[in-house]
């Protein structure tokens, strides 16, 4: 009897069976690490996707915060839906300022036409991301911008030989420090300016460093005055304390010569030359710029804005100081509506 | 001389030792996968509800008191600890309508272990086997607001800056639980 055949056959039985178990194992194996594989894949997709998509939202935000930020403050938002040509129709009709990565366009609210509001539609592209919002923009609540100091033109602010004393702490309320001051400029560089007048300017500790804003609207707020029926210099500002609050309104340059003392809105459609001591409560705005002149000590609680229209926004050969104060910001603010930057009030995605 | 032929019992006892051996531990590391490949998976399946629930949420507050009608839409009109409700006018006709997605209300509920996104008249489960969930309020100031459980009153919900969301959920076959926070800021009209 040969043995050879039978064992042969064993072998290959037994060989068979190994295969087939090894085979199964590897198959149980590599379904699990298959599986294991597309659900990290799955996982780091999904995980993509939403890094992309947080990506777009944070885009489209600040699209549309960028958008209201150089709208221009004021009053209503006519400016904005009809374009720079006051012309409903035409091609610059709700055109906004954007980034390259966002594209956009402002319509007129559906609605009442109070509260003053206009519409924003903004889309975004980040990466693989895209999203849209629609942006309800209004006016602020709070009057002007958060600064002691507004001023149109932040390249040419002007020059500080005498003293200027800038004090952002409203002492009897509880608001926000402001800003020292406010310009359409680089930050750093309304820094450099502060930090180049060297101790002739003064901040007390609290008030806010310079902040970028869109210019004062001041032709538009010396047109209001006037079709509100300010008074002129010489009735709305005395020779001596306390000063009535006026909305007082110089259709030229003022020239302060003697002491005067004021409340409320007072607006030159020129330049403000003070040559003598002059103190105002509210708000104090002059389209061609401040001088204060060696003799002169000015003194303003609440806000000081001013325009490019000449030489120098400021300059302080005198003494000057401005001191936060919300509540003649207020009496200002009831006497005459006084311009607002535009907000985002509400949004919604789509 | 001829050889011993076959496997003497002893060698075959150890054989057979070493292949259960072996098997077991196949088995096991197989077995091991499998329960890894299963908490994995309910793990991932969690988290991604975590997250779709989480997302879902962060639009609705972000829209909440969207008011291009100028109608005054109150954005948050119940903060309780565990519900709160938004309201915005969606399509700006100048109505929120409360039988529809103008009206959404998120709902914690520990005892049925859910949370619900709640449409007008339809319920939605946003995510099961909710074993921690809250909302809660910050004022401007980053400052808490009390909710009591009746929820804030009108005072308290108009101070309301961030709605943040706390989430916890077991995942399916046990296993450390998921938990995600999301603090949303309420859009203010000032």
């Amino acid at each position: 009897m040969n043995p050879l055949p039978h064992r042969a056959h064993r072998h290959r039985a037994e060989r068979g069976f190994a295969v087939a178990a090894a085979l199964l194992t590897l198959l149980v194996a590599s379904t699990i690490g298959t599986t294991m594989a597309e659900l990290g894949r799955l996982e780091a997709v999904l995980a993509r996707q939403r890094k992309a998509t947080a990506a777009a939202l944070a885009a489209v935000d600040a699209c549309a915060e960028n958008a209201v930020a150089s709208l221009p403050a004021g009053w209503e938002f006519t400016d904005v839906v009809v374009g720079s040509d006051g012309v409903a129709g035409t091609a610059d009709d709700g055109v906004l300022s954007l980034a390259s990565d966002c594209t956009g366009t402002a319509h007129a609210a559906p609605g009442a036409a109070t509260p003053a509001r206009v519409l924003l539609e903004v889309e975004a592209t980040r990466g693989h991301g895209r999203r849209r919002l629609e942006a309800v923009v209004r006016r602020h609540a709070e009057p002007g911008v958060p600064s002691l100091l507004w001023i149109a033109d932040g390249a040419n602010v002007g020059r500080v030989t005498g003293a200027l004393m800038l004090d952002g702490i409203d002492g009897a309320g509880a608001a926000s420090p402001r800003s020292m001051l406010a310009a359409p400029a680089d930050p750093e560089a309304l820094d450099a300016w502060i930090a180049a007048q060297g101790a002739t300017v003064v901040t007390t500790g609290g008030t806010g460093a310079p902040i970028w804003a869109v210019p004062p609207p001041l032709a538009a707020f010396v047109a209001r005055a006037a079709a509100g029926g300010a008074l002129a210099p010489g009735a709305g500002l005395t020779t001596a304390p306390p000063a009535v609050p006026h909305v007082t309104l110089s259709a030229g340059d003022l020239v302060v010569t003697s002491p005067r003392f004021g409340a409320g809105v007072l607006i030159v459609d020129g330049v403000l030359r003070v040559e003598a001591e002059f103190a105002f409560a509210g708000v104090v705005a002059a389209t061609g710029g401040l001088r204060v002149e060696p003799s002169g000590v000015m003194s303003v609680q609440g806000v000081l804005w001013l325009g490019a229209d000449s030489a120098d926004t400021l300059a302080v050969d005198g003494s000057a100081s401005v001191v936060a104060s919300a509540g003649a910001l207020a009496v200002a603010d009831a006497l005459l509506p006084l311009p607002r930057r535009a907000t985002v009030a509400s949004v919604r995605d789509f | 001389m001829n050889r011993p032929r076959g496997t003497s019992p002893i060698e075959a006892l150890l054989a057979a030792s070493v292949g259960l051996l072996m098997l077991t531990a196949l088995t096991a590391a197989l077995a091991g996968g499998a329960r890894a490949l299963v908490r994995g998976g309910a793990r991932a399946e969690a988290s991604d509800t975590s997250g779709l629930a989480t997302e879902a949420f962060l639009f609705d507050v972000r829209r909440a008191g969207h008011d291009a009608a100028g109608i005054t839409v109150t954005p948050v009109t119940l903060a309780r600890p565990d519900r709160v409700t938004l309201e915005a006018d969606l399509d700006g006709n100048g109505i929120v309508d409360g039988g529809s997605a103008e009206r959404v209300s998120w709902v914690c509920s520990t005892s049925t272990r859910r949370l619900s996104r709640i449409l007008g008249a339809q319920s939605m489960p946003v995510a099961d086997g909710v074993i921690g969930c809250g909302f809660s309020y910050l004022d401007g100031g980053a400052a808490a607001l009390a909710a009591p459980p009746g929820g804030l009153d009108a005072a308290g919900r108009a101070q309301i800056a961030l709605i943040v969301l706390d989430l916890r959920l077991a995942p399916r076959g046990g296993g450390r639980p998921i938990e995600r926070s999301l603090a949303v800021a309420v859009r203010s009209r000032s």
